[in-house]
């Protein structure tokens, strides 16, 4: 458990699929402290952040750049999560934590490594290592991913996609997750790991969306080797509908809410 | 007498040599086929050219129906976008590559054939796109085979080989007429019936990727079963070598289905019916 009356800042990395992000949730659940969530190197896909922003929309996130902020939101008493993408090396997020400290603002370093591993760069890094049962990750792991904006979806494609994806269609998978938009508005957290049983399938709480096509984040991102990115690409543009399609779903999905409605309004 | 019976080949040729020397091997005195020679898979005119030129009575499938009269099947034919558009990449591939004389051959081929008191079909005797789950309801399958007049009715198209035998039946009806009178109603009974389907030679769905279609001994009325292995994997350089989806060879790998899925049970085929 981590001391919040001396820890100021956390900052976790460690592998893909370790259960980092989850983690986090759960120690930070019941902080009442205002929190900052910070992560260099961010992409144009930002998965793990959007759905903690729905999660806990009272966070404030901040990105490279904004380093300024950071420092600010500690100085009014802010807690801040520093977390570093398997991709990103400890040592990059180092400068800035190292500024933190200097400044007088304690910082701890957790790691999410294999329980299978004995060292490693992240061994180095951190203060704390969380061994996790998971097998040794591949080498030369390459990552896949693109932001699904205003892609909908066909709920039995989706499904035969991501059985495909995580059945090793398109390479040699070992983390997939993303974001999506289905047709009757919904839109779900999907999460896959290769040493787990099942992918997680997870509505997040966001109003439907029936309206033309959603003006909100949504993406995929696939770590894994051999990966076929194009063959990906192609296959989710075949998985989600044209404008035709959608409008003509929507419709019928806000006549049948409709008709719900009016059955449910008291006679009088 | 003993009668192989084998179904949706889909231009799998790999799975069909393998299949016919498999049959060889238990000294079947006739082999019928359910249809679905093209479709999906590399070799549909040599799939055909072969069945052709072994006599095998055959009926005609959903695929080579829609190769002969053009994609007109309704919804079960494509569960999800995905699937329809998969099918449809097939489709144009099949349709271009068909020779003119296996499109004559696809285009005579019969809905049911009759054999005693056995009927073969592809996927229903009113459709060929129909599919007889082992789900269906009772009735239904009962009329169903009722309607060939045959006791045993040989399917395929689910690409899942089972045997379903609907005991002893009583049917009742009466009809109303407009006038709101009913007519008295009637019963009649009818003796055991049987529904068997063939699996799939060339595209199964049932996890693993060798064929499977049935043996049937009329005298015992016993029906067996077959799985045979054949090498795959010459079917997926294929299909990549032919330049059709490269997902199908994965998919034809594991046991998968190319893109036909059928799942609803309660779903009967607009077409034909």
């Amino acid at each position: 458990m981590i001391d919040w009356t001396k820890t100021k800042i956390v900052a976790i990395a460690g592998l893909a699929g370790a259960g980092k992000t989850q983690w986090l949730r759960e120690q930070l659940k019941d902080q009442t402290a205002a929190v900052t969530y910070f992560a260099p190197q961010t992409t144009d896909c930002p998965i793990d952040r959007h759905c903690l922003a729905l999660d806990f929309p009272q966070w404030k996130f901040l990105a490279e750049g904004q380093e300024l902020q950071l420092i600010e939101a500690l100085q009014q008493g802010a807690i801040a999560v520093l977390e570093l993408g398997f991709y990103v090396a400890p040592e990059s997020g180092e400068q800035l934590l190292k500024t933190l400290e200097a400044e007088g603002f304690t910082c701890e370093r957790f790691a999410f490594v294999s329980d299978q591993m004995a060292n490693s760069p992240w061994h180095i890094w951190a203060d704390d290592i969380i061994e996790v049962a998971m097998p040794l990750p591949s080498r030369n792991l390459e990552i896949w991913r693109s932001p699904t904006r205003g892609q909908v979806f066909d709920p039995d494609s989706l499904n035969i996609f991501w059985e495909e994806l995580t059945g090793g269609a398109y390479g040699d998978i070992q983390r997939a997750k993303g974001v999506v938009e289905i047709v009757d508005g919904r839109a779900f957290y999907l999460d896959y790991v290769s040493h787990q049983p099942e992918s997680l399938y997870r509505e997040l709480a966001v109003k439907p969306w029936l309206d033309g096509r959603p003006e909100r984040f949504s993406g995929l991102e696939v770590v894994g080797t051999k990966l076929d990115g194009k063959q990906i690409a192609d296959t989710i543009l075949d998985c989600c509908l044209n404008d035709e399609l959608l409008d003509y779903y929507q419709a019928q999905i806000r006549q049948q809410i409709q008709q719900q409605q009016n059955k449910e309004a008291p006679a009088y | 007498m003993k009668l192989a019976v084998m179904s949706c080949i889909h231009g799998n040729y790999e799975a069909l040599t393998t299949v016919l020397d498999d049959i060889e091997t238990h000294n079947v005195d006739q082999i019928y086929c359910l249809g679905d020679l093209v479709g999906y898979g590399p070799y549909p005119n040599e799939v055909a050219a072969l069945v052709r030129s072994l006599d095998i009575p055959t009926t005609q499938g959903c695929w080579d129906e829609d190769i002969v009269d053009g994609l007109n099947a309704c919804d079960c034919s494509y569960p999800s976008l995905l699937a329809e558009k998969r099918g449809k990449a097939a489709h144009v591939w099949t349709d271009k590559i068909i020779h003119p004389e296996i499109r004559e051959y696809l285009a005579q081929l019969p809905l049911v054939i009759r054999k005693d008191d056995l009927a073969f079909t592809h996927g229903s005797p009113q459709s060929q796109h129909e599919y007889l789950l082992p789900e269906l309801d009772g009735f239904l399958a009962l009329e169903r085979v009722l309607s060939t007049g045959a006791d045993v009715l040989f399917c395929g198209h689910t690409h899942v080989p089972y045997v379903r035998t609907l005991d002893e039946g009583s049917l009742r009806f009466s009809v109303q007429t407009d006038s709101g009178k009913t007519n008295s109603e009637q019963e009649f009974t009818t003796s055991i019936k049987r529904v068997i389907n063939a699996g799939s030679v060339g595209e199964p769905r049932h996890g693993r990727p060798n064929a499977t279609y049935v043996i049937y001994d009329t005298d015992a009325d016993q029906v067996t079963l077959r799985e045979v292995e054949y090498d795959y994997k010459k079917t997926c350089a294929a299909i990549i070598d032919q330049g059709l989806p490269k997902i199908f060879a994965w998919r034809l790998a594991n046991g998968m289905e190319f893109a036909e899925r059928a799942d609803d049970p309660t779903h009967l085929c607009e077409r034909g019916v």
